[in-house]
């Protein structure tokens, strides 16, 4: 009996220390793995791009558009009735404008102020209805806004690189041309790239809603389209090698070269785009106003100062664009 | 032998029938039986506590850890994210403090990540490992966007909205991926230290019902009503299953795992607290976009509404406070609060920079002051993380407290089941005795 209950005893130890007993399983280890680095995108790229299908506009003459009155009206005695004089009403010019294209229209960081070639002709144009040229307020819109925006007359004006066509002669009115540009690449200097022909079966960037995407596609090389929200996402993806070339006009080309001295312009010009102020289609009287005033800046000296401030160094010298006008 | 028992052999009926088992030969093997299962029982309860316990010391030591320290990689990247182009609306260079924030949430982000890839299981590491390669790419654009913000060029802006965008659509979902993941382990293990103890159960059951059995048996066989040490084995037993009731009733009482356990506020709280960062990054890239922001405006949209609803008082934070004890509603109600002033001051800037005012839209965005904008968020973003802190110190002080419940129950256990098995042997040797 008492072997029994020895034996027992023994069974119960076992047992229970069997219970409690009992190694956690170890995982393997994981071997060192292999990585590649996928380079980051700005956000809303089209690569590759949606082409716009060109419409059947009629042929016209781009750069022609409407006379200006006979006497320019004084600042602050816009004749009643007129676009103009809501405007003086108002109390402000409404803009829009791009705050991103340096040279042309950004914020300087050091001051956070609006500046820039195009941000001068807007303050020149309020100075003209209100003999101040700080009553203006510059909204900020992209590239395919623009129209939308003039449409809508939530802007008086748009001035912002847009180039003049027939198609958009349907849609809006145009001042006569205030800087003359025309389509060319901006590439990286390191890639000996010179023209089109070289980038045979590349990408190349423009942005969405321009008509430079459009030319891009109707180059007979091939060339594969991107598009991005802004010119400046065209530049980032340049620099980090997405792209191999950015291709829009070459006054904007100028102001990415500006910010990357290892890119250049370069290229034959494709296209011929002047650039007019936008101004909503029934606002006739507005854009023989604004031409008006565009007549006298050339005049007085007023384009060249402008000009040469901000894009002599970049672009050399210049002499304003003649005025072209329907009738 | 005891005098007292050559009576209860003599009145013992006689044992004849070659067929039938011999009286101290039945005797040997209920005890043999009660023995078995004796120690079948106190084997699975003992298997049963030991497993609580460690399961229990898993999540409070290893589980809620990693799960805290998901939460602060996907915190302090959501931070660095929203510092990053905060900084950025600053004119006249960047502030001291807001580049400090940044670059601690950075490190921290990077230490909590070394951390989490340790204990880490497959899906885990695979996406760790996005958040791995990913981060250096994003800090590269930073420094990108910062010198290029510094040469006074606007092409800072695009690499700063291509940062966020690194952030927001690919990091930031991993890391979040990762706490859900880890969040998920930590409640699945809470349930499991909370289950029903089935195999010691039903050992239990058998052994109650030999118990009484055997009983009944000996009391037939020897003509006397109560074995003593039958009745001390069943008291042992009764004690054992009383013990383990109370134990382990009192240690599955504190874990909670469902709706409203401090596990799912902790969740809540942590995903609302990434939704309040988000919505700030989404803000200050809607000015630092210039114009072309309104997807960013859709996305602090999106996520205010995440964050508070539509009528300012649901959305995660309604979801929290509804769930939400008695002490911890202060926290989730400052927040709400905070929440509600932001999205009015937000529309401020909204207003000011749609009518063409950027520089009062930045001005307000960026404005010191106890009722500007950035203080009001400190606040929203303070109440939460100590609603947060709350929250996880809630699923620790839980465990410990579970864990505290099981203290010696498995020493109980041992030495019940050996007193179990002496009761047994004592109760049978005297009436095996009596047949020698």
């Amino acid at each position: 009996m008492k072997k029994n209950l020895r034996i027992a005893a023994v069974m119960v130890t076992v047992a229970l220390v069997a219970a409690g007993c009992g190694t956690p399983d170890e995982p393997p280890r994981p071997v060192s793995a292999e990585a590649t680095a996928t380079v980051p995108r700005p956000l809303n790229v089209q690569d590759p791009a949606e082409v716009p299908s060109p419409s059947g506009a009629p042929t016209c003459n781009p750069r022609a558009s409407l006379r200006p009155p006979a006497s320019m009206p004084k600042p602050n005695r816009m004749p009643v009735d007129s676009t103009m004089a809501e405007i003086q009403q108002r109390g402000r010019l409404i803009i829009g404008i791009d705050q991103n294209a340096y040279l042309f229209g950004f914020r300087d960081p050091g001051s956070g102020e609006l500046v820039g070639f195009e941000i001068d002709f807007g303050r020149e144009i309020a100075r003209a209805i209100f003999g101040d040229p700080t009553k203006v307020e510059f909204r900020a819109i992209t590239t395919a806004e623009r129209i939308p925006k003039l449409q809508s007359e939530e802007v008086d004006l748009v001035i912002r690189t847009m180039s003049m066509t027939c198609e958009r002669w349907q849609q809006v009115l145009f001042s006569t041309e205030y800087i003359p540009s025309r389509q060319r690449l901006l590439v990286r200097k390191a890639d000996k790239i010179n023209d089109f022909p070289d980038l045979k079966g590349k990408k190349v960037c423009a942005t969405k809603g321009s008509t430079s995407i459009v030319t891009i596609a109707k180059q007979p090389y091939n060339l594969i389209p991107v598009s991005t929200d802004s010119t400046l996402d065209c530049l980032v993806l340049l620099q980090q090698g997405q792209v191999d070339a950015v291709s829009t006009i070459d006054i904007l080309l100028a102001g990415l070269a500006a910010q990357d001295p290892t890119t250049e312009v370069t290229g034959t010009a494709v296209s011929d785009e002047p650039a007019g102020i936008g101004i909503p289609l029934e606002h006739r009287d507005m854009a023989g106003f604004v031409n008006g005033v565009l007549d006298k800046m050339r005049a007085d000296g007023t384009w060249t100062d402008i000009y040469n401030k901000w894009l002599k160094e970049r672009l050399g010298p210049a002499t304003p664009p003649v005025p072209v006008y329907q009738n | 032998m005891p005098t007292q028992l050559a009576s209860a052999r003599e009145l013992a009926p006689p044992r004849t029938g070659s067929r039938r088992l011999s009286t101290p030969r039945l005797y040997w093997l209920v005890a043999a039986g009660l023995v078995v299962l004796a120690l079948a029982t106190g084997v699975a309860a003992l298997a049963d506590v030991r497993e609580r316990s460690a399961l229990l010391t898993d999540v409070s030591e290893v589980k809620a850890p990693i799960s805290v320290d998901a939460q602060t990689l996907y915190r302090s990247l959501a931070d660095a994210d929203a510092t990053a182009a905060t900084a950025f609306l600053s004119t006249g260079g960047e502030s001291s403090d807001l580049r400090t924030r940044y670059l601690d949430d950075i490190a921290q982000a990077s230490s909590a990540l070394t951390i989490a890839l340790r204990d880490a299981d497959d899906d885990e590491t695979a996406r760790l490992r996005v958040v791995a390669e990913q981060l250096p790419v994003y800090t590269g654009l930073i420094e990108t966007a910062r010198s290029n913000q510094r040469h006074g060029v606007p092409l800072g802006g695009a690499y700063l909205r291509e940062a966020s965008g690194l952030m927001q659509q690919t990091i930031l979902p991993a890391a979040a991926g990762v706490f859900d993941s880890t969040h998920r382990r930590l409640v699945g293990e809470q349930a499991a230290a909370d289950g029903f103890p089935w195999p010691a159960a039903f050992f239990g059951v058998l052994l109650a019902g030999a118990l009484l059995a055997a009983q009944v048996l000996v009391a037939r066989r020897s003509r006397r009503t109560f074995n003593l040490g039958l009745v001390g084995a069943s008291g042992i037993a009764v004690l054992a299953l009383l013990w383990s009731f109370v134990a382990l009733g009192a240690s599955t009482g504190r874990l909670e795992t469902g709706p409203g356990s401090p596990a799912e506020q902790v969740s809540v709280l942590a995903n609302s607290g990434r939704a309040a960062l988000q919505a700030r990054a989404n803000e200050s890239l809607t000015l630092v976009a210039r114009g072309g922001g309104a997807t960013f405006e859709t996305q602090f949209v999106g996520r205010m509404d995440e964050l508070i609803g539509v009528d300012g008082t649901s959305g995660l934070l309604g979801k929290a406070l509804a769930q939400a004890e008695d002490d911890d509603r202060a926290f989730i109600e400052q927040a709400r609060a905070e929440a509600n002033q932001w999205r009015t001051l937000h529309l401020q800037v909204r207003a000011a920079d749609d009518g063409g005012d950027w520089n009062k839209a930045v001005e307000l965005a960026t404005a010191s002051g106890d009722q500007a904008l950035p203080a009001v968020f400190a606040r929203l973003d303070k109440a939460l993380t100590n609603a947060l802190s709350a929250g996880n110190q809630q699923v620790d002080r839980q465990a410990d407290g579970a864990e505290g419940a099981l203290t010696g129950l498995a020493a109980g256990f041992v030495l019940l089941t050996i007193g179990l098995v002496a009761a047994v042997g004592l109760g049978f040797r005297p009436r095996i005795g009596e047949y020698r």
